[in-house]
């Protein structure tokens, strides 16, 4: 009886409802597939769990974390600021990521072209479609703040419905403005890229909320608290603030005027809503089939074999090398997803050092002995080499994995260059900057340059070691020869423990002898000869890997 | 009805997948609100060094009589162990010789301890901070202290706190009305 009410109010505003049902069916199961979290999540459309709910299972982490450390812990403003922030960043880069999928896909034109399908009826299932998709991420970032804020010791009975209110209008407004963007941009290629690096803003942020909780539990002058309950004047002038503000109002004293402030912000989302559905509705009469331009850039034959590159041609030794050094370059830059995957580990010394420096604990490990202080510090040292093999790993996977078949058949004289190639691209392109800004930062900490020095130049010894021991341990397959897959992004776990093992007995020693000159220069000879057996071993390994050599 | 994987990627068991999840948050956060006593308000509070006997002592000497003061001057290191001495311990200086005696020293740095512990400290250690805070040089420092005061009444009327509201009332009323020159 519903059913066919509804259909009969469909057919009276000029839409076919079973094409419109059978669109909306269509465009759910692309939502689930999710295009570019795919990337982000190593979960491929053929997996059980769906791309689309990993999405829903990020924001549901995100805003758990946020709400249950701030519980309690501030009062109404500071918690509906921090949530609703989050919730409005989140959802706009997630209608930004999927904007294709969710809102406006010239490449529909392809295939619905060609059928009988009135724009009205189009429009009408793109707009379900992108109801439901928003209203699950709205549902999967405000059902916690919502629920746990009610139980703060200053809100009121009003407090969860003033705050779904005003992350109804934040996240509202903030899909409008990018819809309305978006569409006024059009398709460009650097906004793709851009979508694959933002598709990583909620696992990004669960890592910042993650390490975050820990600064405020280990933050002993309780900076962050501070700051939520005396505010600086620019916090006035975010949107956000605003409407934590309301939320504050309604909770704990509400009046007459709150209830004026909730219709207008009522109204004010209407208006945004109805000028986007305005809009996007004139976008989906005039859609135009997508046209695809093709670039030639046919390489100068005076730099065939060799890298543009000055450095890269005077580290790489050998044909095998420099087609490792170049295609590692070349990809990083060029492959958003595999540039996220690869620098994620890196977030772990870089969260060691700010959460050293946050909470007073990096000390220099040359001069003070208290664990509590030089823990941290050390920590960092090891974990910027142990990000490599990790690196290392994840190079194996790229979405240009088919092309590997040109490395697997050309004639290698040593296959081990290939990786050779990859691990010294890397230790340029990433690892030395990186070891460098710590040698700057401790240095400046410290207030002893010798002592930044020396630490950064142990960090770049290890991270050297473990991408030889990565070259033989870690990489299951030549360098960019599969395909992203699940379980990309853990990487390879029994030899990250294993060089773990390793790594933090280095630590160990470290911390009882950092002090004496000959810590440093043992550390210097260990690793020299280290690099001996594990370069035949990494040689072994690829020759194996690439089926024998010339 | 037979459940295989196809049937479990299909939109509907997908889409149930995700209400189930959305459900399963939501009994989540009912459960943080159950423990709210329990787990989390318990180390809302802040934490301070338990207070040594020399430094007992120390507080309490100076509390006492200003010779001590004189005689021994007081350090900038052993401001913090005598504020939380201070906190710690209700009744220790009545009189309010040692919180004179520290704001002389360092009134910055006793401002900002009060404001953190108004913060995150939790109902008895509130109390004390504006107990401390009523020894506070108000005509040197008028305005930091009535923001510290308001901030405390503020916070202390919405969790219904009489008593925090009553000394924060106190302290407002005891500090000087309009702007000193």
């Amino acid at each position: 009886m519903r059913g066919a009410w509804l259909a009969a109010f469909l057919r009276a505003q000029g839409i076919d409802p079973r094409q419109m049902f059978a669109l909306v069916r269509a465009f759910l199961l692309s939502d689930l597939r999710g295009l570019h979290y795919t990337k982000a999540t190593g979960t491929q459309p053929n997996h059980v769990i769906s791309p689309l709910f990993f999405v829903v299972g990020q924001c549901l982490t995100l805003s758990a974390i946020a709400s249950l450390v701030l519980f309690m812990r501030v009062e109404v403003f500071f918690f509906s600021f921090v949530n609703l922030s989050l919730g409005v960043v989140v959802i706009a880069t997630t209608v930004l990521v999927e904007f294709q999928e969710v809102v406006l896909n010239p490449k529909d034109l392809e295939i619905l072209g060609p059928r009988p399908i009135n724009p009205r009826t189009y429009a009408a299932a793109r707009f379900a479609n992108l109801l439901l998709y928003v209203g699950i991420m709205f549902l999967a970032l405000t059902i916690q703040p919502a629920i746990v804020g009610a139980g703060l010791r200053d809100s009121g009975i009003y407090f969860a419905p003033a705050y779904v209110l005003a992350a109804f209008t934040g996240s509202a407004v903030a899909v409008c403005l990018v819809i309305l963007s978006l569409a006024a941009l059009g398709n460009s290629e650097t906004l793709e890229g851009w979508k694959t690096i933002l598709a990583w803003t909620q696992i990004v942020l669960i890592l910042v909320a993650g390490y975050g909780a820990q600064m405020v539990f280990r933050d002993k002058l309780s900076r962050f608290e501070i700051w939520g309950a005396f505010p600086p004047d620019w916090a006035a002038y975010v949107p956000t603030a605003w409407l934590a503000r309301f939320v504050e109002q309604a909770s704990v004293a509400p009046t007459y005027h709150t209830l004026t402030i909730a219709g207008l912000m009522l109204l004010f989302t209407a208006v945004c809503l109805a000028v986007t559905v305005a809009c996007v509705a004139h976008l989906y009469k005039s859609m135009q089939p997508l046209t695809v331009h093709v670039r030639h850039r046919p390489m100068k034959s005076g730099r065939l074999g060799g890298l543009a590159y000055g450095p890269g041609s005077r580290l790489t030794f050998g044909p095998e090398q420099r087609v490792g050094f170049w295609l590692c370059g070349r990809l990083l830059w060029r492959d958003g997803s595999l540039r996220m995957r690869s620098l994620l580990p890196f977030s772990m010394p870089l969260a060691a050092v700010g959460l050293g420096i946050f909470t007073s604990q990096f000390a220099n490990p040359m001069h003070e002995h208290d664990p509590a202080l030089v823990t941290l510090p050390i920590l960092a040292v090891y974990l910027i080499g142990l990000s490599v093999p990790h690196l290392i790993y994840n190079l194996t996977f790229n979405d240009d994995h088919e092309a590997a078949w040109i490395l697997r058949s050309t004639p290698m004289q040593q296959p081990v260059g290939l990786g050779l190639g990859v691990c010294k691209a890397v230790m340029f392109w990433l690892i030395t900057p990186t070891c460098v800004a710590f040698a700057a930062v401790s240095s400046w900490y410290w207030n002893d340059p010798l002592a930044g020095i020396l630490h950064a130049s142990l960090a770049w010894l290890l991270a050297w070691v473990m991408a030889l021991a990565a070259l033989w341990l870690a990489i299951p397959d030549l360098p960019f020869s599969r395909p992203p897959d699940r379980g990309g992004s853990t990487g390879p776990v029994l030899a990250s423990l294993l060089l773990s093992c390793f790594a933090f007995q280095w630590g160990g020693l470290h911390y009882f002898f950092a002090a004496s000159i000959w810590f440093w220069i043992a550390s210097v000879a260990v690793a020299l000869l280290l690099m001996i057996p594990l370069s035949k071993k990494a040689d072994a390994r690829f020759r194996k890997l690439a089926g024998g050599t010339l | 009805m037979k459940i295989d994987k196809p049937t479990l990627r299909s939109a509907k068991y997908q889409g149930l997948l995700i209400i189930g999840v959305l459900f399963g948050a939501a009994c989540l956060a009912v459960t943080a609100l159950f423990l709210r006593e329990i787990f989390f308000e318990k180390y809302v509070r802040e934490t301070f060094q338990p207070v040594a006997e020399h430094v007992a002592a120390r507080a309490k000497s100076l509390a006492t009589s200003r010779l001590a003061a004189e005689t021994n001057p007081v350090t900038n290191s052993e401001i913090d162990a005598l504020y939380d001495a201070w906190i710690q311990t209700d009744e220790l200086d009545s009189s309010g010789m040692l919180a004179n005696h520290l704001f002389e020293i360092n009134s910055e740095h006793m401002l900002a301890r009060c404001c953190r512990t108004l913060v995150i400290g939790n109902q008895q250690q509130r109390l004390q901070a504006l107990k401390l805070l009523e020894f506070a040089p108000a005509t040197e420092h008028a305005d930091q202290v009535r923001q510290l005061a308001e901030y405390a009444r503020e916070k202390s009327k919405r969790r219904a706190e009489d008593n925090l509201v009553t000394a924060a009332d106190g302290l407002l009323a005891r500090l000087p009305q309009g702007k000193t020159p």
